[in-house]
C-alpha cells in the first residue's frame, strides 16, 4: 500500500477490509485461554481423583490444585505476551479481562469460605466459571461460549448431589473400604472434571479451529 | 455541489490506517505495518502526518527490551473519518 490519491470506490474498499480484517484478529486469540485453563483444570481434577484412589499423600493431593492458577497463570501471561504485537487492543480485549479479573476474586472469596465455612469449592468454583465463561460469550458474541457457559453452571448443580445420582458407584467404593465423605469427594471430582471438558475444553477447541479456518 | 474529500484521508496508505485505529482501543506500529504492506520508512512519514493534524496519539515506549510504537485515534481523528465517510456516501449516493 503507498500513498497515493484514490476514488471513492477504492476508499470505500480500504474501509471495509481494514474494519473487517481488525475485527478477525480481536476475535482470533480467546480459544487459546480457554483450551489452556480447560485442559489444566480437567487434568489436575482426574490426577487429584487418581491420587485419591491410589491413596497418595494428602500433602501432595493439596499441593496439586496450585498447578491450576500456577500454569494457568504463566501460560495466560505467555498468551498475552505473544499475542501483544500481533493483534490490536480493543474494548473488548479491556471488558474481558476486566470480567476475568472480577471471577479471579470471587474464586478467592469462594476458597476463603471453603476454609472457613467449609462451602463446597468445587461447585462455587465451577458456577463462577459457568458466569464468566457466559458473559464472556456475551461480550465477544461467541454464541458457542454462552451455551457452554449455560451448560457448566447446569452441570455444576451436579456436583453437590452426583453421590446421590451414582448411588451405585458411592457405594461400590464405600465397599472398597472408602469413607462415605471420601466416596463423595471422588465423585465430585469427576463431575468437576466433566463440567470443565463442557465449559472450556470443547468450546475453546471450536473457537480455536474456527480462527485457524478463517 | 459535493463537498471535497479530506485530503489527508483522500489518501490509500492513511486512509487504512485510521480504517485500523476506528475499531480499536490502540494497534502496535508492526500490525498496522502488517496490515497494509506498507514499507516501515513511508507508514513512519504517514503516521507523522495524522499526528501532526491531530488524528492519531503516538506512544513510544518498550515491550520488555523491545521498543514498541502504538498508535490511538484522537477524537479529532475520530470526527475527520466520521465526516470522510459521509462526504464519501454523498459522492457514490447523490442526492
Amino acid at each position: 500500500m503507498r500513498e497515493q490519491q484514490i476514488d471513492e470506490h477504492r476508499s470505500l474498499e480500504i474501509i471495509s477490509k481494514m474494519i473487517a480484517d481488525t475485527s478477525a484478529h480481536i476475535d482470533n486469540e480467546s480459544g487459546k485461554y480457554f483450551l489452556l485453563w480447560g485442559y489444566t483444570t480437567v487434568i489436575v481434577s482426574l490426577f487429584e481423583y487418581v491420587a485419591q484412589l491410589l491413596h497418595l499423600p494428602m500433602h501432595l493431593c493439596l499441593w496439586a490444585w496450585w498447578l491450576i492458577p500456577i500454569v494457568g497463570g504463566i501460560g495466560t501471561l505467555i498468551l498475552n505476551r505473544r499475542a501483544g504485537v500481533a493483534r490490536p487492543k480493543s474494548y473488548v480485549d479491556r471488558s474481558i479481562s476486566a470480567v476475568w479479573m472480577v471471577f479471579g476474586l470471587s474464586f478467592g472469596m469462594a476458597f476463603i469460605a471453603a476454609l472457613v465455612y467449609g462451602a463446597n469449592i468445587l461447585f462455587l468454583t465451577a458456577m463462577l466459571m459457568g458466569m464468566g465463561t457466559v458473559i464472556t460469550g456475551k461480550i465477544c458474541q461467541h454464541r458457542v461460549l454462552t451455551v457452554a457457559g449455560i451448560a457448566g453452571m447446569v452441570l455444576s448443580l451436579l456436583i453437590p448431589a452426583g453421590h446421590l445420582l451414582l448411588r451405585e458407584y458411592a457405594t461400590a467404593l464405600r465397599e472398597s473400604g472408602i469413607t462415605h465423605v471420601e466416596a463423595i469427594y471422588y465423585i465430585e471430582l469427576v463431575i468437576f472434571a466433566v463440567v470443565f471438558l463442557v465449559m472450556m475444553v470443547i468450546p475453546g477447541h471450536i473457537l480455536y479451529n474456527r480462527a485457524r479456518h478463517a | 455541489m459535493l463537498k471535497p474529500l479530506n485530503p489527508l484521508l483522500h489518501s490509500e496508505l492513511r486512509l487504512a490506517i485510521v480504517s485500523i485505529l476506528v475499531g480499536v482501543e490502540e494497534a502496535d506500529f508492526v500490525y498496522i505495518r502488517k496490515e497494509t504492506g506498507a514499507t516501515a520508512g513511508n507508514l513512519s512519514v504517514q503516521i507523522d502526518k495524522l499526528q501532526k493534524a491531530g488524528y492519531i496519539d503516538v506512544d513510544k515506549g518498550f515491550r520488555g527490551k523491545m521498543p514498541r510504537t502504538t498508535c490511538r485515534l484522537t477524537e479529532v481523528g475520530r470526527k475527520a473519518f466520521s465526516d470522510y465517510v459521509e462526504t464519501l456516501r454523498e459522492y457514490i449516493e447523490p442526492r
